[in-house]
């Protein structure tokens, strides 16, 4: 390339072209960047059937071109497109003025109960935190106004949006700050439709921390026909420090989080995803925490991720998960066919992400001794009882022991079985059932079919197929040898 | 003036001023038994081989049987200790003082023979003379010694009273001893097990050789602590075995409970300068050395220029009896007695000096120890009300966060142990109002305490409590 500069979009252009052998560019008429009234808008699926091969690789803008098309008729639930299900929150209201979208979204302090047990003041969304999700349509022009009822000033970035550099929401930088008590106006024609967010743009370590994050939808304009879903979830994740006994995030922790949430609500709180056996799902993922990724993990199905808060992900290029990976500051967007019915785990496979309000100053007592322990302690502490030495494996002790106020157990939820779900945080379950009252309601625990449940083998069984379950594994012998 | 007659007015005489001077044993005694209970410090006795010391005796076994209380080792102190004893022999001195400043001195029988060179009857020369002066001498001599026995019963109260002061604050002390001791071995306890679940843990593998050295060499060092307050209580002890003059079986009495609580405030007020001054037995004691002094320089200024005439029959046998008064006197050329009076008149002003730097000082104290009883009044109450109970409310906070394991059972056992040693805290705080209010009794009941303090206070507690961090 020595003689000749260029750029870095003509190198990926290039890669691309090289990729799948003489495709071409997709020019379009109106395809000036960011430069003068460009006409109606025209949503990209329309644009990839005018382009060669009916593919369309790489768009010479990656902005979403002109700034001022003109926008598209607002879209109305149910009518133009299908709301998207937020468990434990709710979409913000709007009404249309003019054929603009508004809304008001208030930044506020909140009351926020993460679990029962367990509440915080946090600063939220509209009275609700992490769950306040604000869904539109492609091509319509939104007004959203801020109301800001912090003490503090605040800003509102709009995450994975093409707009115009001073809706951004940069606090400082592409605007002034949105000080407390003010009103602050952000306007702009979506063009593009995806699994966006939306949050505090503005000491962004406190108050994103304390909560002030959301999830934008943006449905498109003439969805395809895969684009449509029987149960479309959206779910927000976020990771929060809030010492037992404590009842504010102390947002100055970085990586010590003890309260891990989906839409604001730890489980066993976080609401199933109840779908019919049969159901097209899915599920948007968001990730406004501090600073962990997630990898978030379904049971008992495979999944396809069909999207990221760039862009749809092309057919060709969609691969069978069962763990998505959402980072800091990504939204992926999952789906798959709801086939078989049953309670199906979904959560983050970071381990330390299913416990709820862990300690992390506990000495470790796996395996110690505990004979005669509490007997010598109890003269001293009469309510001492030993614990750790068998793991965290405990119900929720929240509710058999004196707790500190305001503080849930690790985790455990009860269960089907009389024994707890030994899990907490980023925790949910899918429900699959043939049969549903209502979409809106908990349909309660899964009713197995005889003889698909994982029980204790009777005498019969072991004896039937020859199993000693007093035989020595290779691993205690191999000790025993070593001990020699 | 025959011979008869006047033999006959001086046996008179003789037997007049002979009469009365006979020295009684418990003499001045029953005063300072009164005085003493008056100041309730409780009764004493004079052992003095009577049924009262076998009553006295059986009270101090009585009392010895039951847990003490400080006004019960006091008592038992009274009747039992024997240098006190001692010091009662003091007003028996006194008094016998007083009984020989009373006594007319003997006469004197000066007999003379005379063996003529010449040879022949002997002459003899016989005479008794004595001091006839003494009659006016003897009551200034009284006044005197009347003085100083008033100022020896008011020295021997004051003496009781003292040693009534000792033996309550040895109490005082040897009770805090006993909670402290307790307490140590509570912290011993609570260490030691603190010890046994680092002992668990590192056999599991779970902690380092270092952690669990860390955690043994609080608790050795807690042990030791333990050995010093065990030493310390029997020191207080035995230093109660000596006051009360207690010894083989009777060394095995124990104290009944923990130091009282703190009381409702005792105010003196204003008073307070007055009143121990009213009360003060040293005034007294001040004020009769002047009376004494002032007497001594009334008797040194009455006899200075008055010669010691003696006064005396004489009878001489020369050739036959002759019979006549004989009269000597000293000429005062040379002692004039202006330095005896000198002397007296220094003692006097010495007295009143000391007598007013006495009441100073005394005011002084009474502030001073009014001031110590209510900041240690404060300081108690301050411990009792706020930070122990604050430290129970963290233990049971302690244990809440490890029950929703947020805390380690060590960071538990060390806000137990932290508990203890703000309970010890409260102890010497508490042990310092009770010495404390013991010699604001003192200085009301008219003796001074002392500006040392009482017992001396010990930092070591709150030191360890402020500087033990929970590791």
């Amino acid at each position: 390339m020595a003689g000749k500069k260029i750029s870095r979009r003509e190198i990926l252009g290039l890669g691309a072209v090289a990729a799948v052998g003489g495709a071409l560019w997709h020019e379009r008429a109106d395809g000036k960047t960011h430069g003068g009234r460009a006409g109606q808008y025209q949503p990209a699926a329309a644009r990839q059937k005018t382009a060669a091969a009916g593919r369309v690789y790489w768009e010479k803008s990656y902005s979403g071109g002109p700034v001022d098309v003109k926008p598209l008729p607002p879209g109305l639930p149910e009518k133009h497109y299908k709301p998207v299900v937020v468990p434990n929150g709710a979409a913000l209201p709007f009404k249309v003025v003019d054929g603009v979208k508004v809304f008001h979204l208030i930044a506020e302090e909140v009351d926020w109960a993460f679990d029962a047990g367990l509440r915080a003041k946090c600063w939220g969304y509209n009275g609700r935190v992490n769950s306040t999700a604000i869904e539109a349509v492609e091509g319509e022009r939104i007004r959203i106004y801020v109301t800001n009822r912090l003490p503090v000033p605040t800003s509102v970035h709009w995450h994975g949006f093409y707009l115009p550099n001073g809706m951004d929401g940069v606090g400082g930088l592409t605007q002034p700050y949105i000080r407390p008590g003010e009103t602050v106006k952000y306007e702009w024609t979506l063009r593009q439709h995806g699994t966006f967010m939306f949050h505090s743009h503005h000491d962004e370590m406190t108050q994103m921390g304390m909560g002030l994050i959301g999830m934008f939808v943006v449905h498109p304009r003439k969805p395809a026909p895969e684009y449509h879903v029987d149960r479309d979830f959206s779910l927000m994740i976020s990771e929060w420090a809030i010492k037992a006994g404590t009842a504010r995030p102390n947002t100055l922790v970085m990586n010590d989080f003890n309260v891990l949430t989906i839409n604001g609500k730890a489980f066993p709180s976080t609401a199933p995803l109840v779908c019919k056996t049969g159901d097209k799902v899915r599920i948007r993922l968001g990730n406004l925490g501090a600073t962990d990724h997630h990898p978030m993990h379904i049971h008992g199905y495979h999944f396809r991720v069909t999207a990221t808060d760039g862009e749809d992900i092309p057919l060709s290029a969609q691969w069978p998960e069962t763990t998505v990976l959402v980072a800091v500051g990504q939204t992926r967007t999952i789906e798959f066919i709801a086939d078989a019915p049953g309670d199906w785990a979904f959560h983050c496979h970071m381990t330390h992400h299913v416990m709820n309000q862990m300690g992390h100053d506990f000495p470790n007592m796996v395996g110690i001794k505990t004979g005669g322990l509490d007997e010598q302690l109890r003269p001293l502490l009469p309510a001492y009882m030993t614990m750790g030495h068998t793991g965290m494996d405990m119900g929720r002790m929240a509710e058999v022991m004196p707790y500190p106020k305001n503080t849930i157990s690790m985790k455990g939820a009860a269960g089907p079985f009389g024994d707890y779900i030994s899990m907490g945080g980023l925790f949910t379950v899918v429900k699959v059932r043939d049969q549903l009252k209502s979409y809106d309601e908990d349909p309660g625990w899964y009713k197995h079919p005889p003889g698909t449940v994982a029980l204790k083998a009777s005498d019969a069984e072991l004896r039937r197929d020859g199993i000693d379950v007093n035989e020595r594994t290779a691993a205690a012998s191999g000790a025993e040898r070593g001990h020699r | 003036m025959s011979w008869k007659r006047n033999a006959g007015w001086l046996s008179v005489l003789l037997i007049f001023l002979s009469g009365c001077a006979t020295v009684a044993l418990n003499a001045g005694f029953d005063e300072v038994s009164v005085a003493v209970a008056e100041r309730g410090a409780g009764k004493i006795v004079w052992n003095s081989g009577t049924d009262l010391d076998k009553e006295a005796a059986e009270k101090v076994s009585s009392l010895l049987k039951g847990g003490l209380t400080a006004d019960e080792a006091v008592q038992i102190a009274l009747l039992n200790n024997r240098d006190l004893q001692a010091i009662y022999s003091d007003l028996g001195i006194a008094q016998a003082d007083l009984v020989q400043a009373g006594l007319f001195q003997n006469p004197v029988f000066d007999a003379a023979v005379l063996f003529p060179v010449s040879g022949g009857r002997p002459d003899l020369d016989l005479s008794v003379v004595m001091n006839f002066l003494d009659v006016f001498y003897v009551p200034l001599r009284k006044r005197v010694a009347t003085a100083r026995f008033e100022e020896t019963k008011l020295k021997v109260a004051g003496a009781v009273l003292d040693f009534a002061r000792q033996v309550r604050t040895a109490f005082y002390l040897h009770q805090a001893n006993e909670q402290m001791l307790e307490l140590r071995r509570t912290v011993v306890q609570t260490l030691t097990a603190s010890l046994e679940l680092a002992r668990r843990l590192h056999e599991a593998g779970n902690i380092t050789d270092l952690d669990f050295a860390r955690e043994r060499a609080l608790t050795e060092a807690a042990r030791l602590e333990l050995r010093t307050a065990e030493m310390a209580e029997r020191q207080s002890r035995e230093q109660l075995n000596a006051l009360m003059g207690v010894w083989g079986k009777n060394t095995e009495w124990r104290t009944g409970g923990r130091l009282p609580d703190i009381p409702a405030q005792t105010t003196a007020g204003d008073d307070l300068e007055r009143l121990a001054l009213s009360r003060s037995l040293d005034l007294s004691i001040a004020r009769q050395r002047i009376i004494a002094a002032g007497e001594q320089l009334g008797f040194n200024r009455a006899t200075a220029l008055i010669p010691e005439p003696t006064l005396g029959p004489l009878g001489e046998r020369e050739e036959g009896w002759e019979a006549g008064p004989t009269v000597e006197l000293s000429i005062p050329l040379f002692d004039r007695g202006q330095a005896r009076i000198a002397r007296a008149l220094t003692e006097l002003r010495r007295a009143r000096q000391e007598y007013y730097g006495l009441a100073v000082r005394i005011r002084s104290v009474a502030r001073a120890v009014q001031d110590r009883m209510s900041g240690s009044r404060d300081r108690a109450l301050y411990y009792r009300d706020i930070l122990v109970p604050l430290r129970e409310r963290i233990v049971n906070e302690a244990q809440l966060q490890y029950n929703a394991m947020q805390l380690s059972p060590f960071e538990l056992l060390r806000a137990k142990e932290q508990q203890i040693e703000t309970a010890a805290a409260y102890i010497e705080a508490l042990r310092d109002y009770w010495l404390a209010r013991t010699d604001f009794a003192h200085i009301l009941n008219g003796r001074l305490p002392g500006l040392d303090g009482g017992g001396a206070r010990s930092e070591e507690g709150r030191m360890k409590m402020n500087g033990r961090e929970a590791h």
